[in-house]
This record gives structure tokens, sequence and C-alpha cells, in this order.
């Protein structure tokens, strides 16, 4: 399935918490794709995803030293992923943007099918909190109670919430959905 | 087949079944449902849709940053944590999600057009202090009325702060000064987490200049002193941070109004307006060291505060206009015109960068050098709080006194955990708040901050154990702290006699007033002021007092709040050799001690006084009418 990563070789986490740089550049590899997803939905900016994931993995690497596998990795660095994102929505005021269509097209691949287009608009018209568990369920393949960690909130809250956001997504694309759904 | 369960039930289920995320009991109730429920069915069919057109989305061109990041690391810019901070137990730290989640319900509050109401100007400065880095700003300064012979000076600071805890401020003196005798008001301020340095021209009453400094050189009249093992977040060392970020000055919703929106500078601004005496962290920041002119408490300030960034642009004092202020002026001997500009600061350049020179917070070792007496060690023995707020672990050892205290930070916000015995008396704990701890956790006592301490919380441990917790956070998340914390917290002695045989007791709130027939309840409290703490003591020959504080919630810098006393029976009041003014409190005459600020009057044979901090005969006068 899209986004789900297997957990990093202990070996090579315990030598980039020692500060093996070579190590921990095989960590920034295998997820800086997701963390640039994350950032890239929780700020609606593609500028601002390149910023973020490179705070992140800064962050990422300055306190690695404390991560202690009380959570898997991918959800600890997908907590401080959107730590840096929310941090960098706050300081730069940039939520108008997240509406801001003009700036979500400019990078569309054109081969794309238009209905992506489409679903890509709707989910950036989220509100944060319900786009926030769909992008981690759904697009990082994280489970409820993961999601549930990186955002700090009852596992219930998820589970509402990745609820009421596909209610929406299917009330705002209703054709279109279930015209994919008809083909499938 | 008829569903047993309704739609209803099932339907909030149904994203967790497509996902797999339901007991296999649920699943198998809902699954049933759907068998015999067309319209479920439609509903689990338009969910499933969804979802897979929104994994299908996850395809993206997606940038390689490896390069960049690794060149960053590389730079030496970025280093891993010291590894003794990895000894330090993160109390289980929820998936060590907790102790870095911002609060996520914190976003920028939608202000279009609308003027921001001070609460939410307070919450904006809270979250900028928490994810404030680094920070560098020159500031003009101009100020009025400081001597007679020099009625104008000017100045300019440059300031840098590196968070949490170092700081450079360069205050130069512009002044043309009458004559070369003059002491120019030069001060260096630079310290970080263990040291902490100053100079500054070496004290001189205003009045006694210019001859009281000495004529030749400067080098003589130069005062530096230096502080070593300097505690974390220290107050006797303390930094003046407000001027980055007046994270204290607007601590409290209650203390400024919000005047309008202005232009400073070229950038978009909130106008506040506040007396001085809610301003002090803020106008002092700049004059950490040197002489500077007093100002009344009751002297409007006019801050104007960065709409973006929540850094102050620009501030200005201004002479007050009562006649209670024409009198404290004419004590002081200065020679303020009512409502002229005494003081104005202006930010001429501010930003963030990113990677200030090392050496800017290198501090110099020369001065009269005093031991903080702290050493750092991770072998301490501190109750942890399970919840910190979201701060990291950042220093811990003990002090010369054998306290032993854990630090944790993030941005500019800070929690610092003392531990000892004998950390404070029963006594200097009356003026402070009981709160009775959430989850049953004991009592604790509050205090709010002053001028150079944060918000502390006192908790009573075993026989003479205290744990302390001092914070630059909101009243509420320290109380939370407080109730996280392993051990919970008794009252101090109830009821304590002291040596000449007073015997003190605390007494409950609200209904304080109520304690004696004679105690009488204000109808009138200043807006912010709520009674707070309660005693009442008896003396041997069985005169009775009521003593109630009326307090701030987050901070005061100008005393311990409001105190009310009330006393019987009593026939004459108490000699006094002070100055006073006769007073006129409805029908009684009351006398008005302005150096320490209190009003006292006999009422029968009931003694009564209010004493208000920041000297304001207005207040009291209207507090004591109202009783």
């Amino acid at each position: 399935m899209e986004g789900v990563l297997d957990e990093p070789d202990p070996q090579i986490l315990s030598r980039a918490r020692r500060g093996d740089t070579g190590a921990f550049e095989v960590l920034v590899r295998a997820y800086q794709a997701d963390v640039w997803r994350l950032s890239l939905h929780l700020t609606g900016d593609y500028n601002l995803a390149d910023d973020i994931t490179q705070d992140a993995f800064i962050r990422v690497f300055r306190f690695l030293p404390r991560y202690r596998g009380d959570s898997k990795f991918s959800t600890w660095v997908f907590a401080i992923t959107r730590n840096c994102a929310l941090d960098e929505l706050r300081r730069s005021k940039r939520r108008q943007v997240l509406a801001d269509r003009a700036k979500m097209e400019r990078r569309v691949e054109e081969v794309e099918h238009a209905t992506g287009v489409e679903v890509r608009d709707a989910i950036a018209a989220l509100p944060l909190e319900l786009r926030e568990p769909l992008v981690l369920i759904d697009m990082l393949g994280e489970s409820y109670r993961d999601a549930a960690k990186v955002l700090g909130s009852p596992e219930g809250t998820v589970k509402s919430r990745v609820h009421r956001a596909r209610q929406q997504l299917a009330e705002v694309l209703g054709a279109s959905a279930k015209e994919n759904h008809d083909e499938a | 087949m008829r569903p047993e369960t309704t739609c209803s039930e099932v339907r909030g289920d149904l994203s967790a079944l497509i996902d797999g995320e339901l007991s296999s009991e649920r699943a198998a109730i809902v699954e049933a449902h759907l068998a015999g429920c067309a319209s479920c069915r439609a509903e689990e069919a338009s969910l499933r849709a969804v979802r897979r057109l929104v994994r299908v989305q996850a395809v993206e061109d997606i940038p390689d940053l490896a390069p960049k990041i690794m060149a960053r690391i590389a730079a030496g810019r970025v280093q891993a944590l010291d590894p003794w901070r990895e000894r330090f137990r993160i109390a289980a730290v929820s998936a060590a999600a907790a102790a870095l989640i911002v609060l996520g319900a914190s976003l920028p509050f939608d202000r279009t057009g609308d003027i921001a109401a001070a609460s939410d100007i307070t919450h904006e400065v809270r979250a900028a202090a928490r994810v404030i880095d680094q920070y560098r700003a020159t500031f003009q300064i101009v100020e009025r009325g400081w001597h007679p012979d020099v009625p104008v000076r000017r100045m300019t600071a440059d300031i840098s702060f590196r968070s949490p805890e170092d700081l450079r401020l360069e205050v130069r003196d512009r002044t043309e000064y009458p004559s070369e005798q003059w002491p120019p008001n030069d001060v260096s301020l630079v310290a970080t987490s263990a040291k902490w340095w100053i100079e500054e021209p070496s004290s001189c009453p205003p009045a006694a200049l210019p001859q009281c400094a000495s004529p030749v050189t400067w080098a003589g009249v130069t005062e530096r002193r230096v502080v070593v093992d300097r505690q974390p977040f220290d107050g006797s060392s303390s930094l003046p941070t407000d001027i980055v970020l007046p994270l204290e000055t607007l601590a409290s919703a209650e203390s400024f109004d919000v005047e309008g929106t202005a232009t400073i500078t070229g950038r978009r601004a909130y106008e506040l307006h506040l007396p001085y005496r809610h301003a002090v962290p803020l106008v002092k920041a700049l004059q950490a060291g040197g002489a500077w002119r007093e100002f009344h408490p009751l002297d409007p300030v006019a801050l104007w505060i960065d709409a973006e960034t929540w850094f102050p642009l620009a501030f200005e004092v201004t002479a007050g206009t009562s006649p209670d202020r024409a009198l404290w002026a004419e004590r002081l001997e200065l020679d303020d015109r009512p409502g002229a500009t005494l003081l104005r600061v202006t930010a001429t350049r501010f930003s963030e960068p990113v990677g200030a020179p090392s050496d800017i917070f290198r501090v110099p070792s020369r001065g009269l050098e005093r031991d903080g007496g702290f050493t750092e060690t991770i072998d301490v023995d501190v109750p942890e709080p399970t919840y910190v707020a979201g701060l990291r672990p950042y220093r811990y050892g003990q002090t010369a006194e054998g306290h032993q205290l854990a630090t944790y930070t993030e941005g500019m916000n800070y929690l610092k955990v003392v531990s000892g015995t004998r950390l404070v008396s029963a006594s200097a704990l009356q003026a402070a708040e009981e709160i009775e701890l959430p989850g049953d956790k004991g009592v604790a006592y509050y205090l709010p901050a002053t001028e150079t301490l944060g918000r502390r919380i006192d908790l009573i441990v075993g026989r003479d154990g205290v744990i302390q917790l001092h914070t630059n956070l909101p009243r509420a998340e320290l109380i939370r702290i407080a109730a996280s914390l392993p051990t919970g917290g008794r009252a101090v002695m109830d009821r304590f006699v002291k040596g000449s045989g007073v015997t003190i007791q605390r007494v409950d709130l609200p209904g304080a007033f109520d304690t004696f027939r004679f105690s009488a309840e204000p109808g009138y409290m200043p807006s912010g002021y709520e009674a707070r703490s309660a005693m009442r003591a008896v003396t041997i020959d069985g005169v009775r007092t009521l003593t109630v504080y009326l307090r701030q919630a987050e901070a005061e810098f100008d005393g311990l709040g409001i105190r009310i006393v009330q006393s019987a029976p009593v026939d004459f009041l108490p000699p006094s050799s002070e100055e006073f003014v006769e007073v006129r409190i409805g029908e009684h005459v009351g006398r008005w001690a302005a150096e320490r600020g209190e009003l006292e009057w006999l009422d029968g044979h009931t003694y009564r006084a209010v004493s208000v901090p920041s000297v304001d005969l207005y207040t009291a006068v209207r507090i004591a009418e109202s009783m």
C-alpha cells in the first residue's frame, strides 16, 4: 500500500543516533517523501513543504539521541514534522494559502488525471483538524493508533475525524466519487 | 433480514470498518447491519470510493531534499543533543510526541479587518514565545526629564537573543552632555546559561551629578560584575527578554487595552495602552543597568506590537495627569509637564537570524565576581511532572544550598522544578493563594510573577520538604504541571503561633470578609484583582485582625497586590513619624502615607487599612469608600 514504511534497520538507527551522518542520510532518503507529503498537505504550499521537510530532518537529527523507541520511528518523525509545519503556519500566518488554488495547481503534473486536481483541492479545503488525520491515515498509511500519537489526541477523536473528513470529501466530490466507484 | 442495529449507530463506524480498525465483534455487528441495509451500503461504498481517491492522490513529484539536509548538517550548524540530556528520563513521554507537540489548537486567530481582542494578543505572544529561536534588533531611545541640566538624552540599544538563555544587550549613549564630567550611560550585558556579565556606570544619584562621577576617565566609574555558575533562569541575574517578546507585560489580557492598529516603521502594528505598572518588564528591559529616570506607576504607556511577529516595534511613556502623580513628582523633584512624552523607544530594525556568529554570546570574565553556586549534574533527585506543557528537558543540577533542580524549556518558555528542605517559611506563604490541585493532589501555594521572577507554585511535602515550580507559562498551565507531580502537596500548618503570642490562621475564601462581625467587604476591586489569600490573627490581649490579599492572576510588578487589614478593638491610629496626607473617606478622615501607599482610618473601634501597590491614592479611596 501507498506510504507504509517498514521500521528502520536498528543498526542504521543506532549509528545515526551516535551522529553518523551516513546512516542518517539513509533515514532521510527513506522518510523524506512522506515527510514532504505531510508538510505539503498541512500547509498547502510547495515552497513551505520544502522548508519544513528540511527543518523537520534537522530537528530529527538533533533529537535523535532522545528517541527511545516508545513509538514507531515514522510516528515520531511525523510528530516532529507536524510541529514544524504548525510552527511555520503560526510564524508565517499563511493559513489563507491553504485555500489558494493557484499555488496548489502550479506543480501538478500535466499527465495526471483531471480528477486528481479536483480531489487535491477538496482535501486542501478541509479544515486542518480533519485534514491531518486523513493525510496521516490515507496517504501515509498510519494506523488510527499511530495517527493519534502524532496528533496528540485520543484514538476516538482520530476515528471520528477521519470519518468526517471522508464524509465531507464524499459530499464535495459527489459525482466523481460515484463514477470512480462504478468503474471499479 | 432485519438489521438489529440502527443506521445512526453503524454509520460512525463505517470508516473504521473500511480501515480494518474495528474489533472483530464490532465489525461483525456492522457487517450484519450492512447486509440488510441498502442505504448504509451506499454510504460505505461512497466512503470506500473517497478513500481510494485520496490514496491514489499520494503520487507526487517529490523533490529530493537529502543533499540540502545533509549539507546543513555537515556545515556544523546542527549538532545532536548532548548525550547527558539523553539520560534524562522524559516521563514516558507518550511516544516522544507529547514533548514536541505545540498547542495544536493555537493557530493564528482570524483577524481579517477586526481589532484583535486583548486575549488573542496574549495568546499569540505566548505562541510566539514558544517558537522563537533567535532575535536581533536595534532600538532608538529618547528620554526626557532625567536631570534638570540634561533635558534630553538619546541612546541606541542593540539586543541579540538566542533561546532560551543567551542574551546580549549594548546600550550606547549618544547624548551631548553639558561637560565631559558627565558619565555616558553606556551599558553592556552578556549572558549565557551559566554566566552573566554586566558593565555599567557606577551608580551616582542624578542629584549628585556631575560632581559624584570621577572626571578623568570613566575607567574608575565603570562597574563590571560577573556571575559564574549561574542557576538556570535565575531571578537575581535575570534576562530582560520582554523587549524581545513582551511575554510578562502582556501575560494577562486584563492589564492592557487594544486601542487599534497603526503602521509603525512600515509594519502593521497593534497599539496597546497600559499603565506603567503593568509595563515594567518591557520599559525596564533596556534599562538592565545604568541610570534612568523614574516613572509613576500610572503613567500611560502606549506599545506598538508587530501584528505578524509580535515583536515590540515601539513604546512610549507619557506623564500622567492625576494630582496624585503631581505629588509624587514633587517628592522626587521631577519637573514633568502632564501629558509630556518622557520616553520613546523605537525599533529601527529587527530580524530572526539563522545562525548568529557564535562569539556574540561570549561572556567576558573581567569584573567583580559572584558565584551563583550552581553545579550542573545529572545526578539529581527532583520529582518529575508527567505534564510539562511540551517543554523539553534542559539543565539540571544542584544549588549552593543543596537544593536540587531540573529545568525544561522551549523557545523562550521555561519551567524550573526545585526540590529541597526549608525552601520557604510558612509565613512567607501568607500572601500566596492556596489552590486545590485537580485530581486529589492536595494543595499548592501560588504566587504571580514579579518583575524578575516567574509565576511560582510551592508544594509542601512530608515534614519540611518543598517542591517549587517556577515558570513563565500561564497560571493555568502551571497548575496543570503541579497536579502532574508524583507527590501531592499538603497545607502549611493550619494555625501557628508567632513568638509574640499572636495566633495566625488561614481563612477560607470566599466569605473571608465575613470572618469577624467588624470586618467589611469592599464593593469595588480594581479590574484583574481578586481576594486570593486571607489570614486571621488574634493577639493575647484579644485584638483580632483580618488581613485579605487581593491579587492578580498572572503577574504583579508592584509588590504584594492590594492588602486590606481590619482590626478591632482599636481606639486610635498607631502613631507614625511619616509624612501623610489627610483624606476624607465617606464620613471618616483617614491618613494616606504616600511612601508606603497605605490608607488608614478608624471606623468606630475598628481600624481599617488599604495598601495599594504603586502608590495610587485614587484606587485606595475608591476601595475604602466601597467598604
